[in-house]
C-alpha cells in the first residue's frame, strides 16, 4: 500500500490494520507527519505539530499491541485536536493572541479519554479565533485553507481539523460546535462531522464560547469512524455538571441496519430557502437515494427558524461577551476585528433581550419536537452556498449567514450530522445535514451510513 | 441624549467599561441595528406566558 493510500484509510480500517500488525502505529504516524510536513505549508491546518511526542506515543501503542494489550478499535490511530482542547504540556491557543503562550497543566476530559483509548496525537489544528466565527480566517496564525480549493475557506470554526481530514493528514479529529462549527467545515471540506446532543460529551477543559450551546463532537472521513470516536469521547463526567448522566452506549450498534422503514422529514420552510440551485439539486438527489434505500419521505412544518437564528445570535454573543468581558476591557486590541466586533455587540445586548431569546429557544425546541414526532430524522442541506473565498467576510444576518441552516439544531440542542453528498458546479463538496431526536445519535448514524453505503462521495480525494 | 446612533453605541459601551471609537462604532452599527431590531420584535410578539426552556429539557424528553 502506498503512503498516500495509508493516509486516506478510514480510522476503523487503520485500527484493524494496526491490530493485525500489518502496519505499526509508528509507521502510520511517520507517514502522516511526513504528509503534514509536505502539505501543511499550503493548508495551514495545524498550529502545533507534536511530532516527537507522537512518535513516542505511537511506539508505546505499538509495544502494547505487540504484547496483546488492546485499548480498542482506535488504538494507534493518528489524531489531530482542535486547538480549543486543553492538552497537558502542549500549547493551547484557542486560535487567539491572548492565549498564545498558554500551556495547560491538565488534559481536557475528552483528551484524557482519547489517550486512554490509545490514539496518537499528531498536533493541534487551526480554528477561528476563540471558535467565534465560521471561516477559520485566523488573524494571528493565518487562514486555514480548503484542500478542494486553496483560495477558499475550509469553514469554521473547526476548519483546520476538517482541512486536515480532507487532505489525509490525520484519521480523526474531535471538534466543537456552538453554531455549526463542526458541520460547516465538514460540509465545506467533504468530510463527516457530528454535533451530538447538548450534554452528550464532557466540555471540561475546552475553552467556552457559549455555555448554552457548546458541544464537543467527532469529525472523521466516514460515519463508522464518527461512531467509534463518539464511543470514546461520550459519557458522563462527574466534574462537568452540563454533561448528561447517561451511561455510555455503543454508537456502532445499528450502523448497518439500513434506512428501510424509516421516515425522513423534509422541512417545508427555511432549510431550502436561498440555497444555491446546484446545492439544492445535490441534496434533493441525496434524499432520493435514501428513499430508494427504503425510507419514506414526509414534508414537515418548521416555522420560526429565522427567529431561531436570531435567538442563537443573541444568546451566543451575550454568553461569549460574558466569558470574554475582562479580556475585552483590558486587551481589546489583542482580538481580531470580527471577533472583537461580535463580543462588543454581545456586551450591548440587554438582559431582557437575552431572556426573550431564551423564550424563543423553548418555542424552537417545541417545533423540533413536533417535527420529529412525524419523522425519525430531518434531512436538509448543510450549507446554503459554496465555501467563502479566503478573506471574504462572513455575515451574521439571518438571510445571509453561512450557518443559518445549522443554528436551529444548536438552539434545540438536538444531534445533527453533516456528511458528503456530492459536489456543486464549481467542484466544491456539498454536505447533507441529518438531525435526530435528543440522544438518538445512533439512529442519525444509521441513516447516514445507509446513505454513505449507497454512494461513493466520501471516497473522493481533493486535488492537493 | 446621544446625537447619532454611533454616539449612542459609544455611550452604552462606556457603561460596560469598553472603549469604542467612532470608527468601530460605525462598523458595529449596522449589525447592532439589525439584531436589536429583531430582538425588540421578540418582546412585542412572544406570548406573555411563554417561558424559557425548563432545566434538563433534553434529558426529560429523551426518557
Amino acid at each position: 500500500m502506498s503512503d498516500d493510500d495509508l493516509c486516506f484509510l478510514s480510522a476503523s480500517e487503520l485500527g484493524r490494520r494496526i491490530a493485525r500488525r500489518e502496519s505499526s502505529p509508528v509507521e502510520v504516524a511517520r507517514v502522516c507527519l511526513a504528509r503534514i510536513e509536505r502539505l501543511d505549508a499550503k493548508l495551514n491546518a495545524f498550529l502545533t505539530v507534536t511530532a516527537d511526542r507522537a512518535l513516542v506515543e505511537a511506539a508505546a501503542a505499538g509495544r502494547e499491541i505487540a504484547a496483546g494489550k488492546s485499548r480498542g478499535p482506535l488504538h494507534g490511530v493518528p489524531l489531530a485536536l482542535k486547538d480549543l482542547f486543553d492538552t497537558a504540556g502542549v500549547r493551547t491557543t484557542a486560535g487567539s493572541k491572548i492565549l498564545a503562550d498558554n500551556v495547560p497543566a491538565r488534559d481536557a476530559a475528552v483528551v484524557g479519554r482519547l489517550r486512554a483509548a490509545g490514539l496518537v496525537l499528531l498536533g493541534k489544528t487551526n480554528l477561528h479565533e476563540f471558535a467565534f466565527g465560521t471561516t477559520s480566517d485566523n488573524p494571528h496564525y493565518g487562514p486555514a485553507r480548503n484542500p478542494w480549493d486553496l483560495e477558499r475557506s475550509p469553514g469554521g470554526s473547526s476548519g483546520g481539523s476538517a482541512a486536515a481530514l480532507a487532505a489525509g493528514l490525520c484519521a480523526v479529529s474531535p471538534g466543537t460546535d456552538t453554531g455549526g462549527s463542526i458541520r460547516i467545515p465538514a460540509g465545506a471540506c467533504g468530510v463527516a462531522g457530528l454535533k451530538p446532543t447538548l450534554g452528550r460529551v464532557s466540555r471540561r477543559g475546552v475553552t467556552p464560547l457559549a455555555w448554552s450551546f457548546d458541544t464537543v463532537g467527532p469529525m472523521a472521513r466516514t460515519v463508522e469512524d464518527l461512531a467509534l470516536l463518539l464511543n470514546v469521547i461520550a459519557g458522563p463526567d462527574a466534574q462537568d455538571e452540563w454533561c448528561a448522566a447517561r451511561p455510555a452506549e455503543d454508537f456502532t450498534r445499528s450502523l448497518d441496519a439500513g434506512a428501510r422503514g424509516l421516515t425522513l422529514g423534509v422541512p417545508r420552510e427555511w432549510f431550502f430557502e436561498g440555497v444555491e440551485p446546484g446545492i439544492e439539486a445535490v441534496v434533493r438527489g441525496a434524499i432520493a437515494v435514501l428513499e430508494r434505500e427504503g425510507s419514506r419521505r414526509v414534508d414537515v412544518a418548521m416555522p420560526g427558524m429565522a427567529d431561531a437564528h436570531t435567538a442563537h445570535h443573541a444568546i451566543l454573543a451575550s454568553e461569549a461577551a460574558a466569558f470574554h468581558g475582562a479580556w475585552l476591557r483590558e486587551r481589546p486590541d489583542d482580538y481580531g476585528s470580527d471577533v472583537r466586533r461580535g463580543l462588543e455587540l454581545g456586551q450591548l445586548i440587554a438582559a431582557v433581550d437575552y431572556v426573550n431569546a431564551r423564550r424563543v429557544q423553548a418555542i424552537v425546541q417545541a417545533t423540533f419536537r413536533a417535527a420529529l414526532g412525524e419523522a425519525d430524522v430531518l434531512v436538509t442541506p448543510c450549507l446554503p452556498q459554496a465555501p467563502l473565498r479566503v478573506g471574504e467576510p462572513m455575515s451574521r444576518e439571518p438571510a445571509a449567514a453561512w450557518n443559518r441552516l445549522l443554528t436551529p439544531a444548536n438552539v434545540a440542542g438536538y444531534p445533527a450530522i453533516s456528511l458528503p453528498c456530492g459536489f456543486d458546479g464549481a467542484g466544491m463538496p456539498v454536505g447533507l445535514q441529518i438531525i435526530g431526536r435528543p440522544f438518538e445519535e445512533a439512529l442519525v448514524f444509521r441513516v447516514a451510513r445507509a446513505y454513505e453505503r449507497a454512494t461513493e462521495w466520501g471516497k473522493r480525494r481533493p486535488p492537493i | 441624549m446621544a446625537e447619532t446612533p454611533e454616539q449612542d453605541l459609544i455611550a452604552q459601551a462606556r457603561q460596560r467599561g469598553l472603549t469604542l471609537d467612532e470608527e468601530r462604532a460605525a462598523a458595529l452599527r449596522p449589525l447592532a441595528g439589525s439584531l436589536f431590531g429583531r430582538l425588540a420584535r421578540f418582546g412585542e410578539t412572544l406570548p406573555r406566558d411563554a417561558p424559557p426552556p425548563p432545566p434538563g429539557v433534553l434529558e426529560n424528553r429523551a426518557q
